[in-house]
């Protein structure tokens, strides 16, 4: 009994100071979730400078450096938004002509680290779990060249599987 | 938008309250010699207006989109640049970053950090030989990638 309740106790732990990192800004972070759904739009990474200036880099900018490092992958057929709130404004956003390159990408960008969440739509056949590794692998080095950001941790969701025309044909019928 | 919108108003109404000092004509001078020299730094595509599009220093007749000069209470003068990263230099920058010869600036810090070193440099060489005071420090936001 001893055992159980010492692991709820260390799991507990765990999420404060994940949150805390995350987060640009030490608020109070028990009601973070909805917030951060909200915030990436606003929130920016603040790099100081030794005294000459602050760096900002918008989250537009690292979501645009990780879409870019996701897409070189092998098996990543395509990166896509999700839920219908997100399938309306994908549509609007072509409508538009809006940017396409972060669809599919949230970021959350603390301080010094960032958070990454994707969906991929990926290319049947591949390793799933290895083009996840390797997608995050890719980020991780991109990301740290281009700003100086730590990813923390990179969200791989794979979405969707994409069929290429051989691969379609392939498919047996039961009829 | 509508949030927005006081952020607006209140920058000019600031700036327009010494409407007529030479001051404030400077300011609209001193944002577009820094416009000009951020531009002209390898690697910014442009400069953006910001989030909301209020970044811009106000003046009679014109207005500088994406430079903001702050004159701070404590007699600093902060420099805001918001910059379009092109993406051209990115990438250039990760082929140079292959084949083993990034600079160790860009190794260290990242590119974009070091882009935003060299924009303050490249103000600091062009305020000299102005009578612009030199700027307490710049601060430099990326705000897209093109």
């Amino acid at each position: 009994m001893s055992e159980t309740h010492v692991e709820p106790s260390t799991s507990r732990q765990i999420p404060p100071e994940k949150t805390s990192s995350r987060a640009a800004t030490p608020v109070d972070t028990s009601i973070a979730p909805p917030t951060t759904s909200i915030a990436p739009t606003t929130v920016q990474a603040v790099q100081l400078d030794s005294g000459r200036g602050k760096t900002i880099i918008a989250d537009t900018v690292v979501a645009k450096i990780a879409a870019a490092a996701a897409r070189e992958v092998d098996g990543v057929h395509e990166l896509v938004s999700l839920g219908a709130g997100a399938a309306i404004a994908g549509i609007a956003g072509r409508l538009t002509r809006a940017d396409q390159r972060t669809t599919g990408v949230s970021v959350e960008v603390g301080q010094r680290e960032a958070a990454i969440d994707l969906n991929v739509t990926v290319d049947y056949g591949v390793s799933i779990p290895q083009v996840a590794d390797a997608v995050r692998q890719n980020i991780i080095d991109r990301v740290r060249f281009m700003t100086g950001l730590v990813v923390k941790e990179v969200n791989f969701n794979a979405a969707d599987l994409y069929f290429s025309e051989e691969h379609a044909a392939a498919q047996p019928r039961v009829q | 938008m509508s949030s927005s919108e006081p952020e607006r108003k209140a920058t000019p109404a600031t700036t327009f309250a010494h409407a007529g000092d030479p001051d404030q004509r400077d300011d609209v001078r001193t944002a577009e010699l820094i416009a000009r020299v951020v531009c002209d730094v390898p690697g910014v595509a442009g400069l953006s207006p910001g989030h909301g599009g209020t970044a811009a220093t106000h003046g009679p007749g014109k207005a500088v989109v994406g430079v903001v000069v702050h004159h701070h209470a404590n007699d600093s003068l902060v420099f805001e640049v918001h910059v379009v990263v092109a993406e051209a230099y990115l990438e250039s920058m990760l082929a140079r970053s292959r084949t083993s010869a990034a600079t160790p600036d860009a190794a260290q810090a990242g590119v974009l950090p070091a882009l935003a070193e060299a924009i303050r440099s490249h103000i600091a060489r062009a305020v000299q030989d102005t009578e612009i005071r030199v700027p307490t420090s710049v601060d430099v936001y990326f705000d897209d990638l093109r």
